[in-house]
């Protein structure tokens, strides 16, 4: 069974001459330990479609399958309970809460969670020592770099052990040298421990280190197409968009 | 945890928004505490007082004015079902007179075997009477060390018997008491002497004036009054010890009434201010709410976090509050006392008011917090995603103002029933307050009208930044209807208190004026507010000051307490020598009532009649002690702020015949305007000979106004703060509209906006605010004036009349305005000096 499923997947925002379609019918699978890319133009759904897939949002038909459960049949409560369980977030704005420390904002969602503190924080050694901010632990998000505030991030949505890592631009808002650094980090993550992530991006660079690549065009799949990752070095490989 | 971090975090990040919160509550509570301390401590003072006189006695039989009745009663009364012990005393007022010096006080006569089973003594020195002792006395240590008397002194002491009127009769001083329990009568004025010897001296043998009554345990009361009623020969009734104390209760009502209103629209403006601070951080921390519900926060969540948010600065206000209160109730407390006694009471602390501030402080900030809560719910994960999604309505939720009119019209009509007395009148001020903090709910759908109608008004001013300031305050009409309502509601209180107050005060002067008509006053003590006994002047005294060079003419007063039914009334008989007589009468001919009262009619306070249901023309029976209960005719009605409207007026003659009351307490002097000085002079040696008290006009007008002076004062600060508090809010919430602005402002600036001109945009903002909140809460408050007006009928007998004080309107608008733009001064300060690279990247 593959870990996300989507059927028929439609979004529809507002009615009559204002009526928007974002999705118009996504049909999708992701198996586990899948590195996913989702490129596209602006408008050509790519953000409502991770929305739908956290849970965020909800479709306006169809379904979104994760281990099974359709998130679209859930209520509010019980899809921000699967998302803070099994779902990992990470922003392109970081989204760190500024007024706790790194430590606290990995154990945040743990906490929401009914996991005791001491636990609560034994783990958030073990997340912070794998994106490498351990020593930065008691800093506010204030006192460190994107790219450290990112790491942050990442850490925070490993927390919790996702079954899926949701990626909205991860190095949208770093520089280069940092964004490399994150995208290594995510590559590292599905080939050191089979996680499944889902990222949507518009840099070619960051898109050619996935295993598949979806493009999308006006609210529908434009293409499909597994490739070759770029291993986690140094150097960027160019990827034309749109093609197989 | 970390939400309570992340809560503790928040308040540290904004302190100015915390403090104003906790302020808020802390007033709330503050007013409340203090102005329940000031109405239950002095009532429990007053009960205290009154029950150490009458100590374990459950009833008492007493005899109207100066009456007496057989002491063999007592016996009969010690056979009633339920009855343990009954107790019988005499009391009168006497002087004594030791090296020289002649004092005035109460002579009690007590059987000193059986008084103990009614009264506790708390001997100091010396001993106790014994049941042989004849001419022994006691006196209280206080009053016997001001009059330098020492135990085995002997005094003389005036008698009414004996021999011959005047006659002076000699005893010794065996012992001095401790100033509590029935020592404390008459503020210590009281000399205690063997029953038999009392009566033998100062009244008639085998006679009583008082019987206290001390029930077996578990006896019924009402029925055991019932069976002593049976007994007991016409004109004498049994009642519970305290009856007479229901006339400082009655008296103390107004004040109560005032510091009730002052509280309940204090607590209502600490609501308001605290929705409108937690309104704010909900809007300032979506984006921190979206990421929190994004990473798995539930909506429940979300609220817990609010709301425990709400419970720290809840607990933290009541607790201020609770220390700012106790202050400002002791303060209170003083200045009301003052009010009906020369010196201050015993104060005496209740724990209630801090029990229930306690209990309610922290649910009242969290009621205020919950609107302002629920709409986080609705907060998204999506807003953490993108800011795609609107971060805040600028709309009006159709609920607010359908609730708000619907509401209005239930509490409107509930407020008019109560006006009018078909409900309980006390229901009154808090319909009054619910009803002014439901106009907040229409506030929103009024804001586009009013704005528009605030900036054509200003235009001729001519900023052009008037009509941004109108787009500005239109755009989030919940947030400016909040802040305009702060102000209104600070506006009302203003308006219609300050009415109230500015009116009653004038009331009282019209009335002391018509009442205490003279230019001097020579008197004894005031009457005991608790039995109405006052010690006389000396009989001659009349007739030596009608022969002063200068006097014109001479009035004189005697107070006395009697019964009409189970009423406490306090008789006051005057010659009314002149054409007018000097009392306060309400819708009646001055010249015809004289005439009646010459007759032997008598004028009655409004609140009498209003209780009795009686009205000009119809004839009610009093309690006489001589001749049972006889009927008189009421004349008139009076207006009356000495016991609550509780009063009766008469000619001194028919009070001689009705009451057998002989002598007077005060005499009153009118003096030809060139004699002033002269008469004064002579006044004083009078005065000084016969140890009296003398006032002239001025000094008592003085003396009623300091006495009025505290409460007043009181009032006036709730005031002040409730508009200083009311300023802190509008400030707050002008910053935040500055912090929304803030890409907008520094827009502005690129294009064109100067830094002076920012200022006078969120000047402008503040202007608009004000001027729609002063506006409604001018007509607010005038309709709360009326209304509170009407409402005084059942608590007075009449209603107060409206007047309108354009003083005190200008008065209030201008110090509304200032303080509104003063408010707004730091607000646009911020929003000039904003760094435009930065306020351009502002999301």
């Amino acid at each position: 069974m593959p870990l996300l499923e989507i059927r028929a997947l439609k979004r529809t925002y507002g009615s009559g001459e204002l009526c928007v379609q974002a999705l118009r019918g996504i049909d999708l699978k992701v198996e586990r330990g899948e590195f996913l890319a989702i490129m596209g133009a602006s408008g050509s759904g790519k953000s409502t479609l991770l929305h739908m897939l956290g849970g965020v949002d909800r479709a306006t038909s169809g379904q979104v399958l994760l281990e099974g459960a359709d998130m679209n049949a859930l209520s509010d409560d019980q899809r921000t309970i699967l998302r803070r369980q099994r779902i990992g977030f990470i922003f392109q704005s970081f989204n760190l809460l500024p007024t706790l420390t790194a430590e606290e904002n990995v154990t945040l969602p743990l906490e929401l969670g009914g996991t005791p503190t001491s636990k609560a924080r034994a783990r958030a050694e073990v997340v912070l020592g794998m994106v490498g901010m351990l020593r930065r632990r008691t800093h506010l998000p204030t006192m460190l770099s994107g790219g450290e505030q990112q790491r942050v991030a990442i850490a925070r949505a490993l927390a919790i052990g996702p079954a899926l890592l949701l990626a909205d631009e991860p190095t949208g808002n770093l520089d280069t040298a940092n964004g490399r650094q994150v995208t290594n980090l995510l590559r590292q993550l599905v080939n050191q421990q089979r996680q499944t992530i889902v990222m949507v991006t518009h840099d070619p660079n960051v898109a050619a280190h996935a295993d598949r690549l979806v493009c999308l065009r006006d609210g529908l799949i434009a293409s499909d197409n597994e490739q070759t990752p770029v291993p986690y070095a140094d150097e960027p490989v160019a990827v034309k968009f749109g093609e197989t | 945890m970390s939400t309570w971090r992340l809560i503790m975090h928040d308040l540290r990040r904004h302190p100015g928004r915390s403090t104003l919160t906790l302020l808020s509550i802390a007033i709330g509570i503050a007013s409340v505490i203090a102005g329940s301390l000031a109405t239950a401590t002095t009532r429990q003072a007053y009960r205290r007082m009154y029950e150490e006189i009458a100590g374990r006695a459950a009833l008492q039989v007493t005899a109207p004015a100066n009456g007496t009745f057989p002491q063999d009663l007592t016996e009969k009364i010690t056979e009633v079902r339920g009855v343990q012990a009954a107790v019988p005393s005499y009391q009168r007022a006497t002087r004594i007179v030791f090296e020289h010096k002649w004092l005035f006080l109460i002579a009690i006569g007590i059987d000193p075997v059986h008084d103990a089973d009614a009264r506790e003594y708390d001997l100091r020195e010396g001993r106790f009477l014994a049941a042989d002792d004849t001419d022994s006395g006691l006196l209280e240590v206080g009053f016997a060390a001001g009059a330098g008397i020492h135990v085995g002194d002997r005094v003389k002491f005036l008698s009414a018997k004996v021999h011959k009127p005047g006659h002076l009769g000699t005893i010794t001083i065996v012992g001095l008491l401790a100033p509590r329990g029935p020592a404390g009568f008459n503020k210590g004025g009281a000399l205690f002497l063997p029953l038999k010897f009392a009566q033998r001296y100062l009244g008639d043998q085998g006679k009583t004036n008082t019987i206290d009554i001390v029930l077996a345990d578990g006896a019924d009361e009402k029925a055991a009054a019932q069976h002593v009623r049976e007994i007991l020969p016409p004109g004498l009734d049994v009642h519970p010890p305290d009856s007479a104390s229901q006339l400082a209760k009655g008296t103390m009502m107004e004040v109560e009434w005032g510091l009730s209103f002052a509280s309940v629209f204090a607590v209502v403006l600490a609501f308001i201010i605290i929705a409108n601070t937690f309104l704010m951080k909900v809007s300032e921390r979506r984006p921190q709410i979206a990421i929190l519900r994004a990473v798995g926060a539930t909506r429940r969540q979300i609220v817990g976090i609010m709301l425990r948010e709400a419970l720290i600065l809840g607990i933290a206000g009541t607790l201020l509050g609770c220390a700012v209160g106790l202050a400002g109730g002791y303060g209170l407390m003083v200045a009301v006392t003052r009010l009906y006694v020369d010196n201050p009471l015993p104060v005496v602390f209740s724990p209630l008011p801090f029990v229930m501030a306690l209990v309610f402080g922290p649910a009242f900030s969290l009621a205020a917090a919950a609107v302002p809560t629920w709409a986080t719910t609705r907060v998204t994960p999506l807003e953490a995603m993108r800011p795609v999604v609107a971060r805040e309505g600028s709309g009006v939720p159709r609920w607010m103002p359908i609730s708000g009119l619907a509401l209005l019209a239930i509490v409107g009509g509930l407020l008019v029933a109560s006006v009018h007395g078909c409900l309980p009148s006390w229901l009154s001020i808090g319909l009054g307050a619910l009803a002014v903090a439901l106009v907040v709910l229409v506030i929103p759908v009024l804001v586009r009208p009013l704005a528009a109608f605030t900036s054509w008004l200003l235009r001729p001013l001519g900023f052009a930044e008037i009509p941004l300031a109108q787009r500005q305050v239109v755009r989030r009409p919940v947030r400016s209807a909040l802040t305009i309502g702060v102000v209104y509601v600070a506006m009302a209180i203003g308006v219609g208190l300050g009415s109230i107050i500015t009116t009653t005060v004038g009331d009282v002067r019209s009335w002391y004026r018509q009442t205490l008509q003279g230019d001097f006053f020579l008197r004894t003590a005031f009457p005991d507010t608790t039995t109405g006994e006052s010690a006389l002047v000396p009989d001659a005294l009349e007739e030596e000051v009608r022969h002063i060079p200068g006097v014109t003419s001479v009035d004189t007063m005697r107070f006395f307490n009697t019964h009409i039914g189970d009423r406490a009334v306090v008789v006051v008989s005057r010659e009314f020598p002149d054409r007018e007589p000097p009392i306060a009468l309400y819708r009646a001919d001055s010249q015809d009532v004289r005439r009646r009262l010459l007759q032997g009619e008598m004028v009655i306070g409004t609140k009498l009649a209003q209780d009795l249901c009686v009205n000009p023309g119809d004839e009610i029976e009093v309690d006489t002690a001589q001749h049972g209960k006889q009927k008189l005719r009421v004349a008139a009605l009076a207006v009356d702020y000495m016991v609550g409207g509780q009063i009766m007026y008469i000619h001194r003659a028919k009070a001689e015949t009705l009451f057998s009351v002989q002598g007077v307490n005060t005499v009153l002097a009118t003096v030809r305007p060139d004699s002033l000085s002269a008469v004064q002079d002579a006044l004083t040696q009078i005065a000084r000979r016969d140890q009296l008290m003398l006032h002239s006009f001025a000094d008592l007008s003085r003396m009623l106004d300091r006495m009025m002076g505290g409460v007043i004062g009181g009032l006036r600060a709730i005031l002040a703060l409730g508009f200083v508090v009311a300023a802190f809010g509008i400030a707050n919430t002008l910053t935040m509209n500055v912090l929304e602005q803030t890409r907008e402002l520094a827009l502005l600036r690129v294009v064109a906006m100067t830094r002076r001109q920012v200022r006078r945009l969120v000047l402008a903002q503040a202007a608009i605010i004000g001027h729609i909140g002063l506006g409604l809460g001018m007509i607010d408050g005038i309709t709360t004036a009326y209304a509170i007006g009407a409402s005084m009928m059942p608590l007075l007998g009449y209603p107060i009349e409206f007047h309108l004080h354009p003083w005190l309107l200008a008065g209030c608008l201008g110090f509304g305005l200032t303080l509104v733009l003063v408010a707004a001064l730091a607000p646009a300060r911020r929003a000039a000096r904003l760094d435009l690279l930065i306020a351009l990247q502002y999301e």
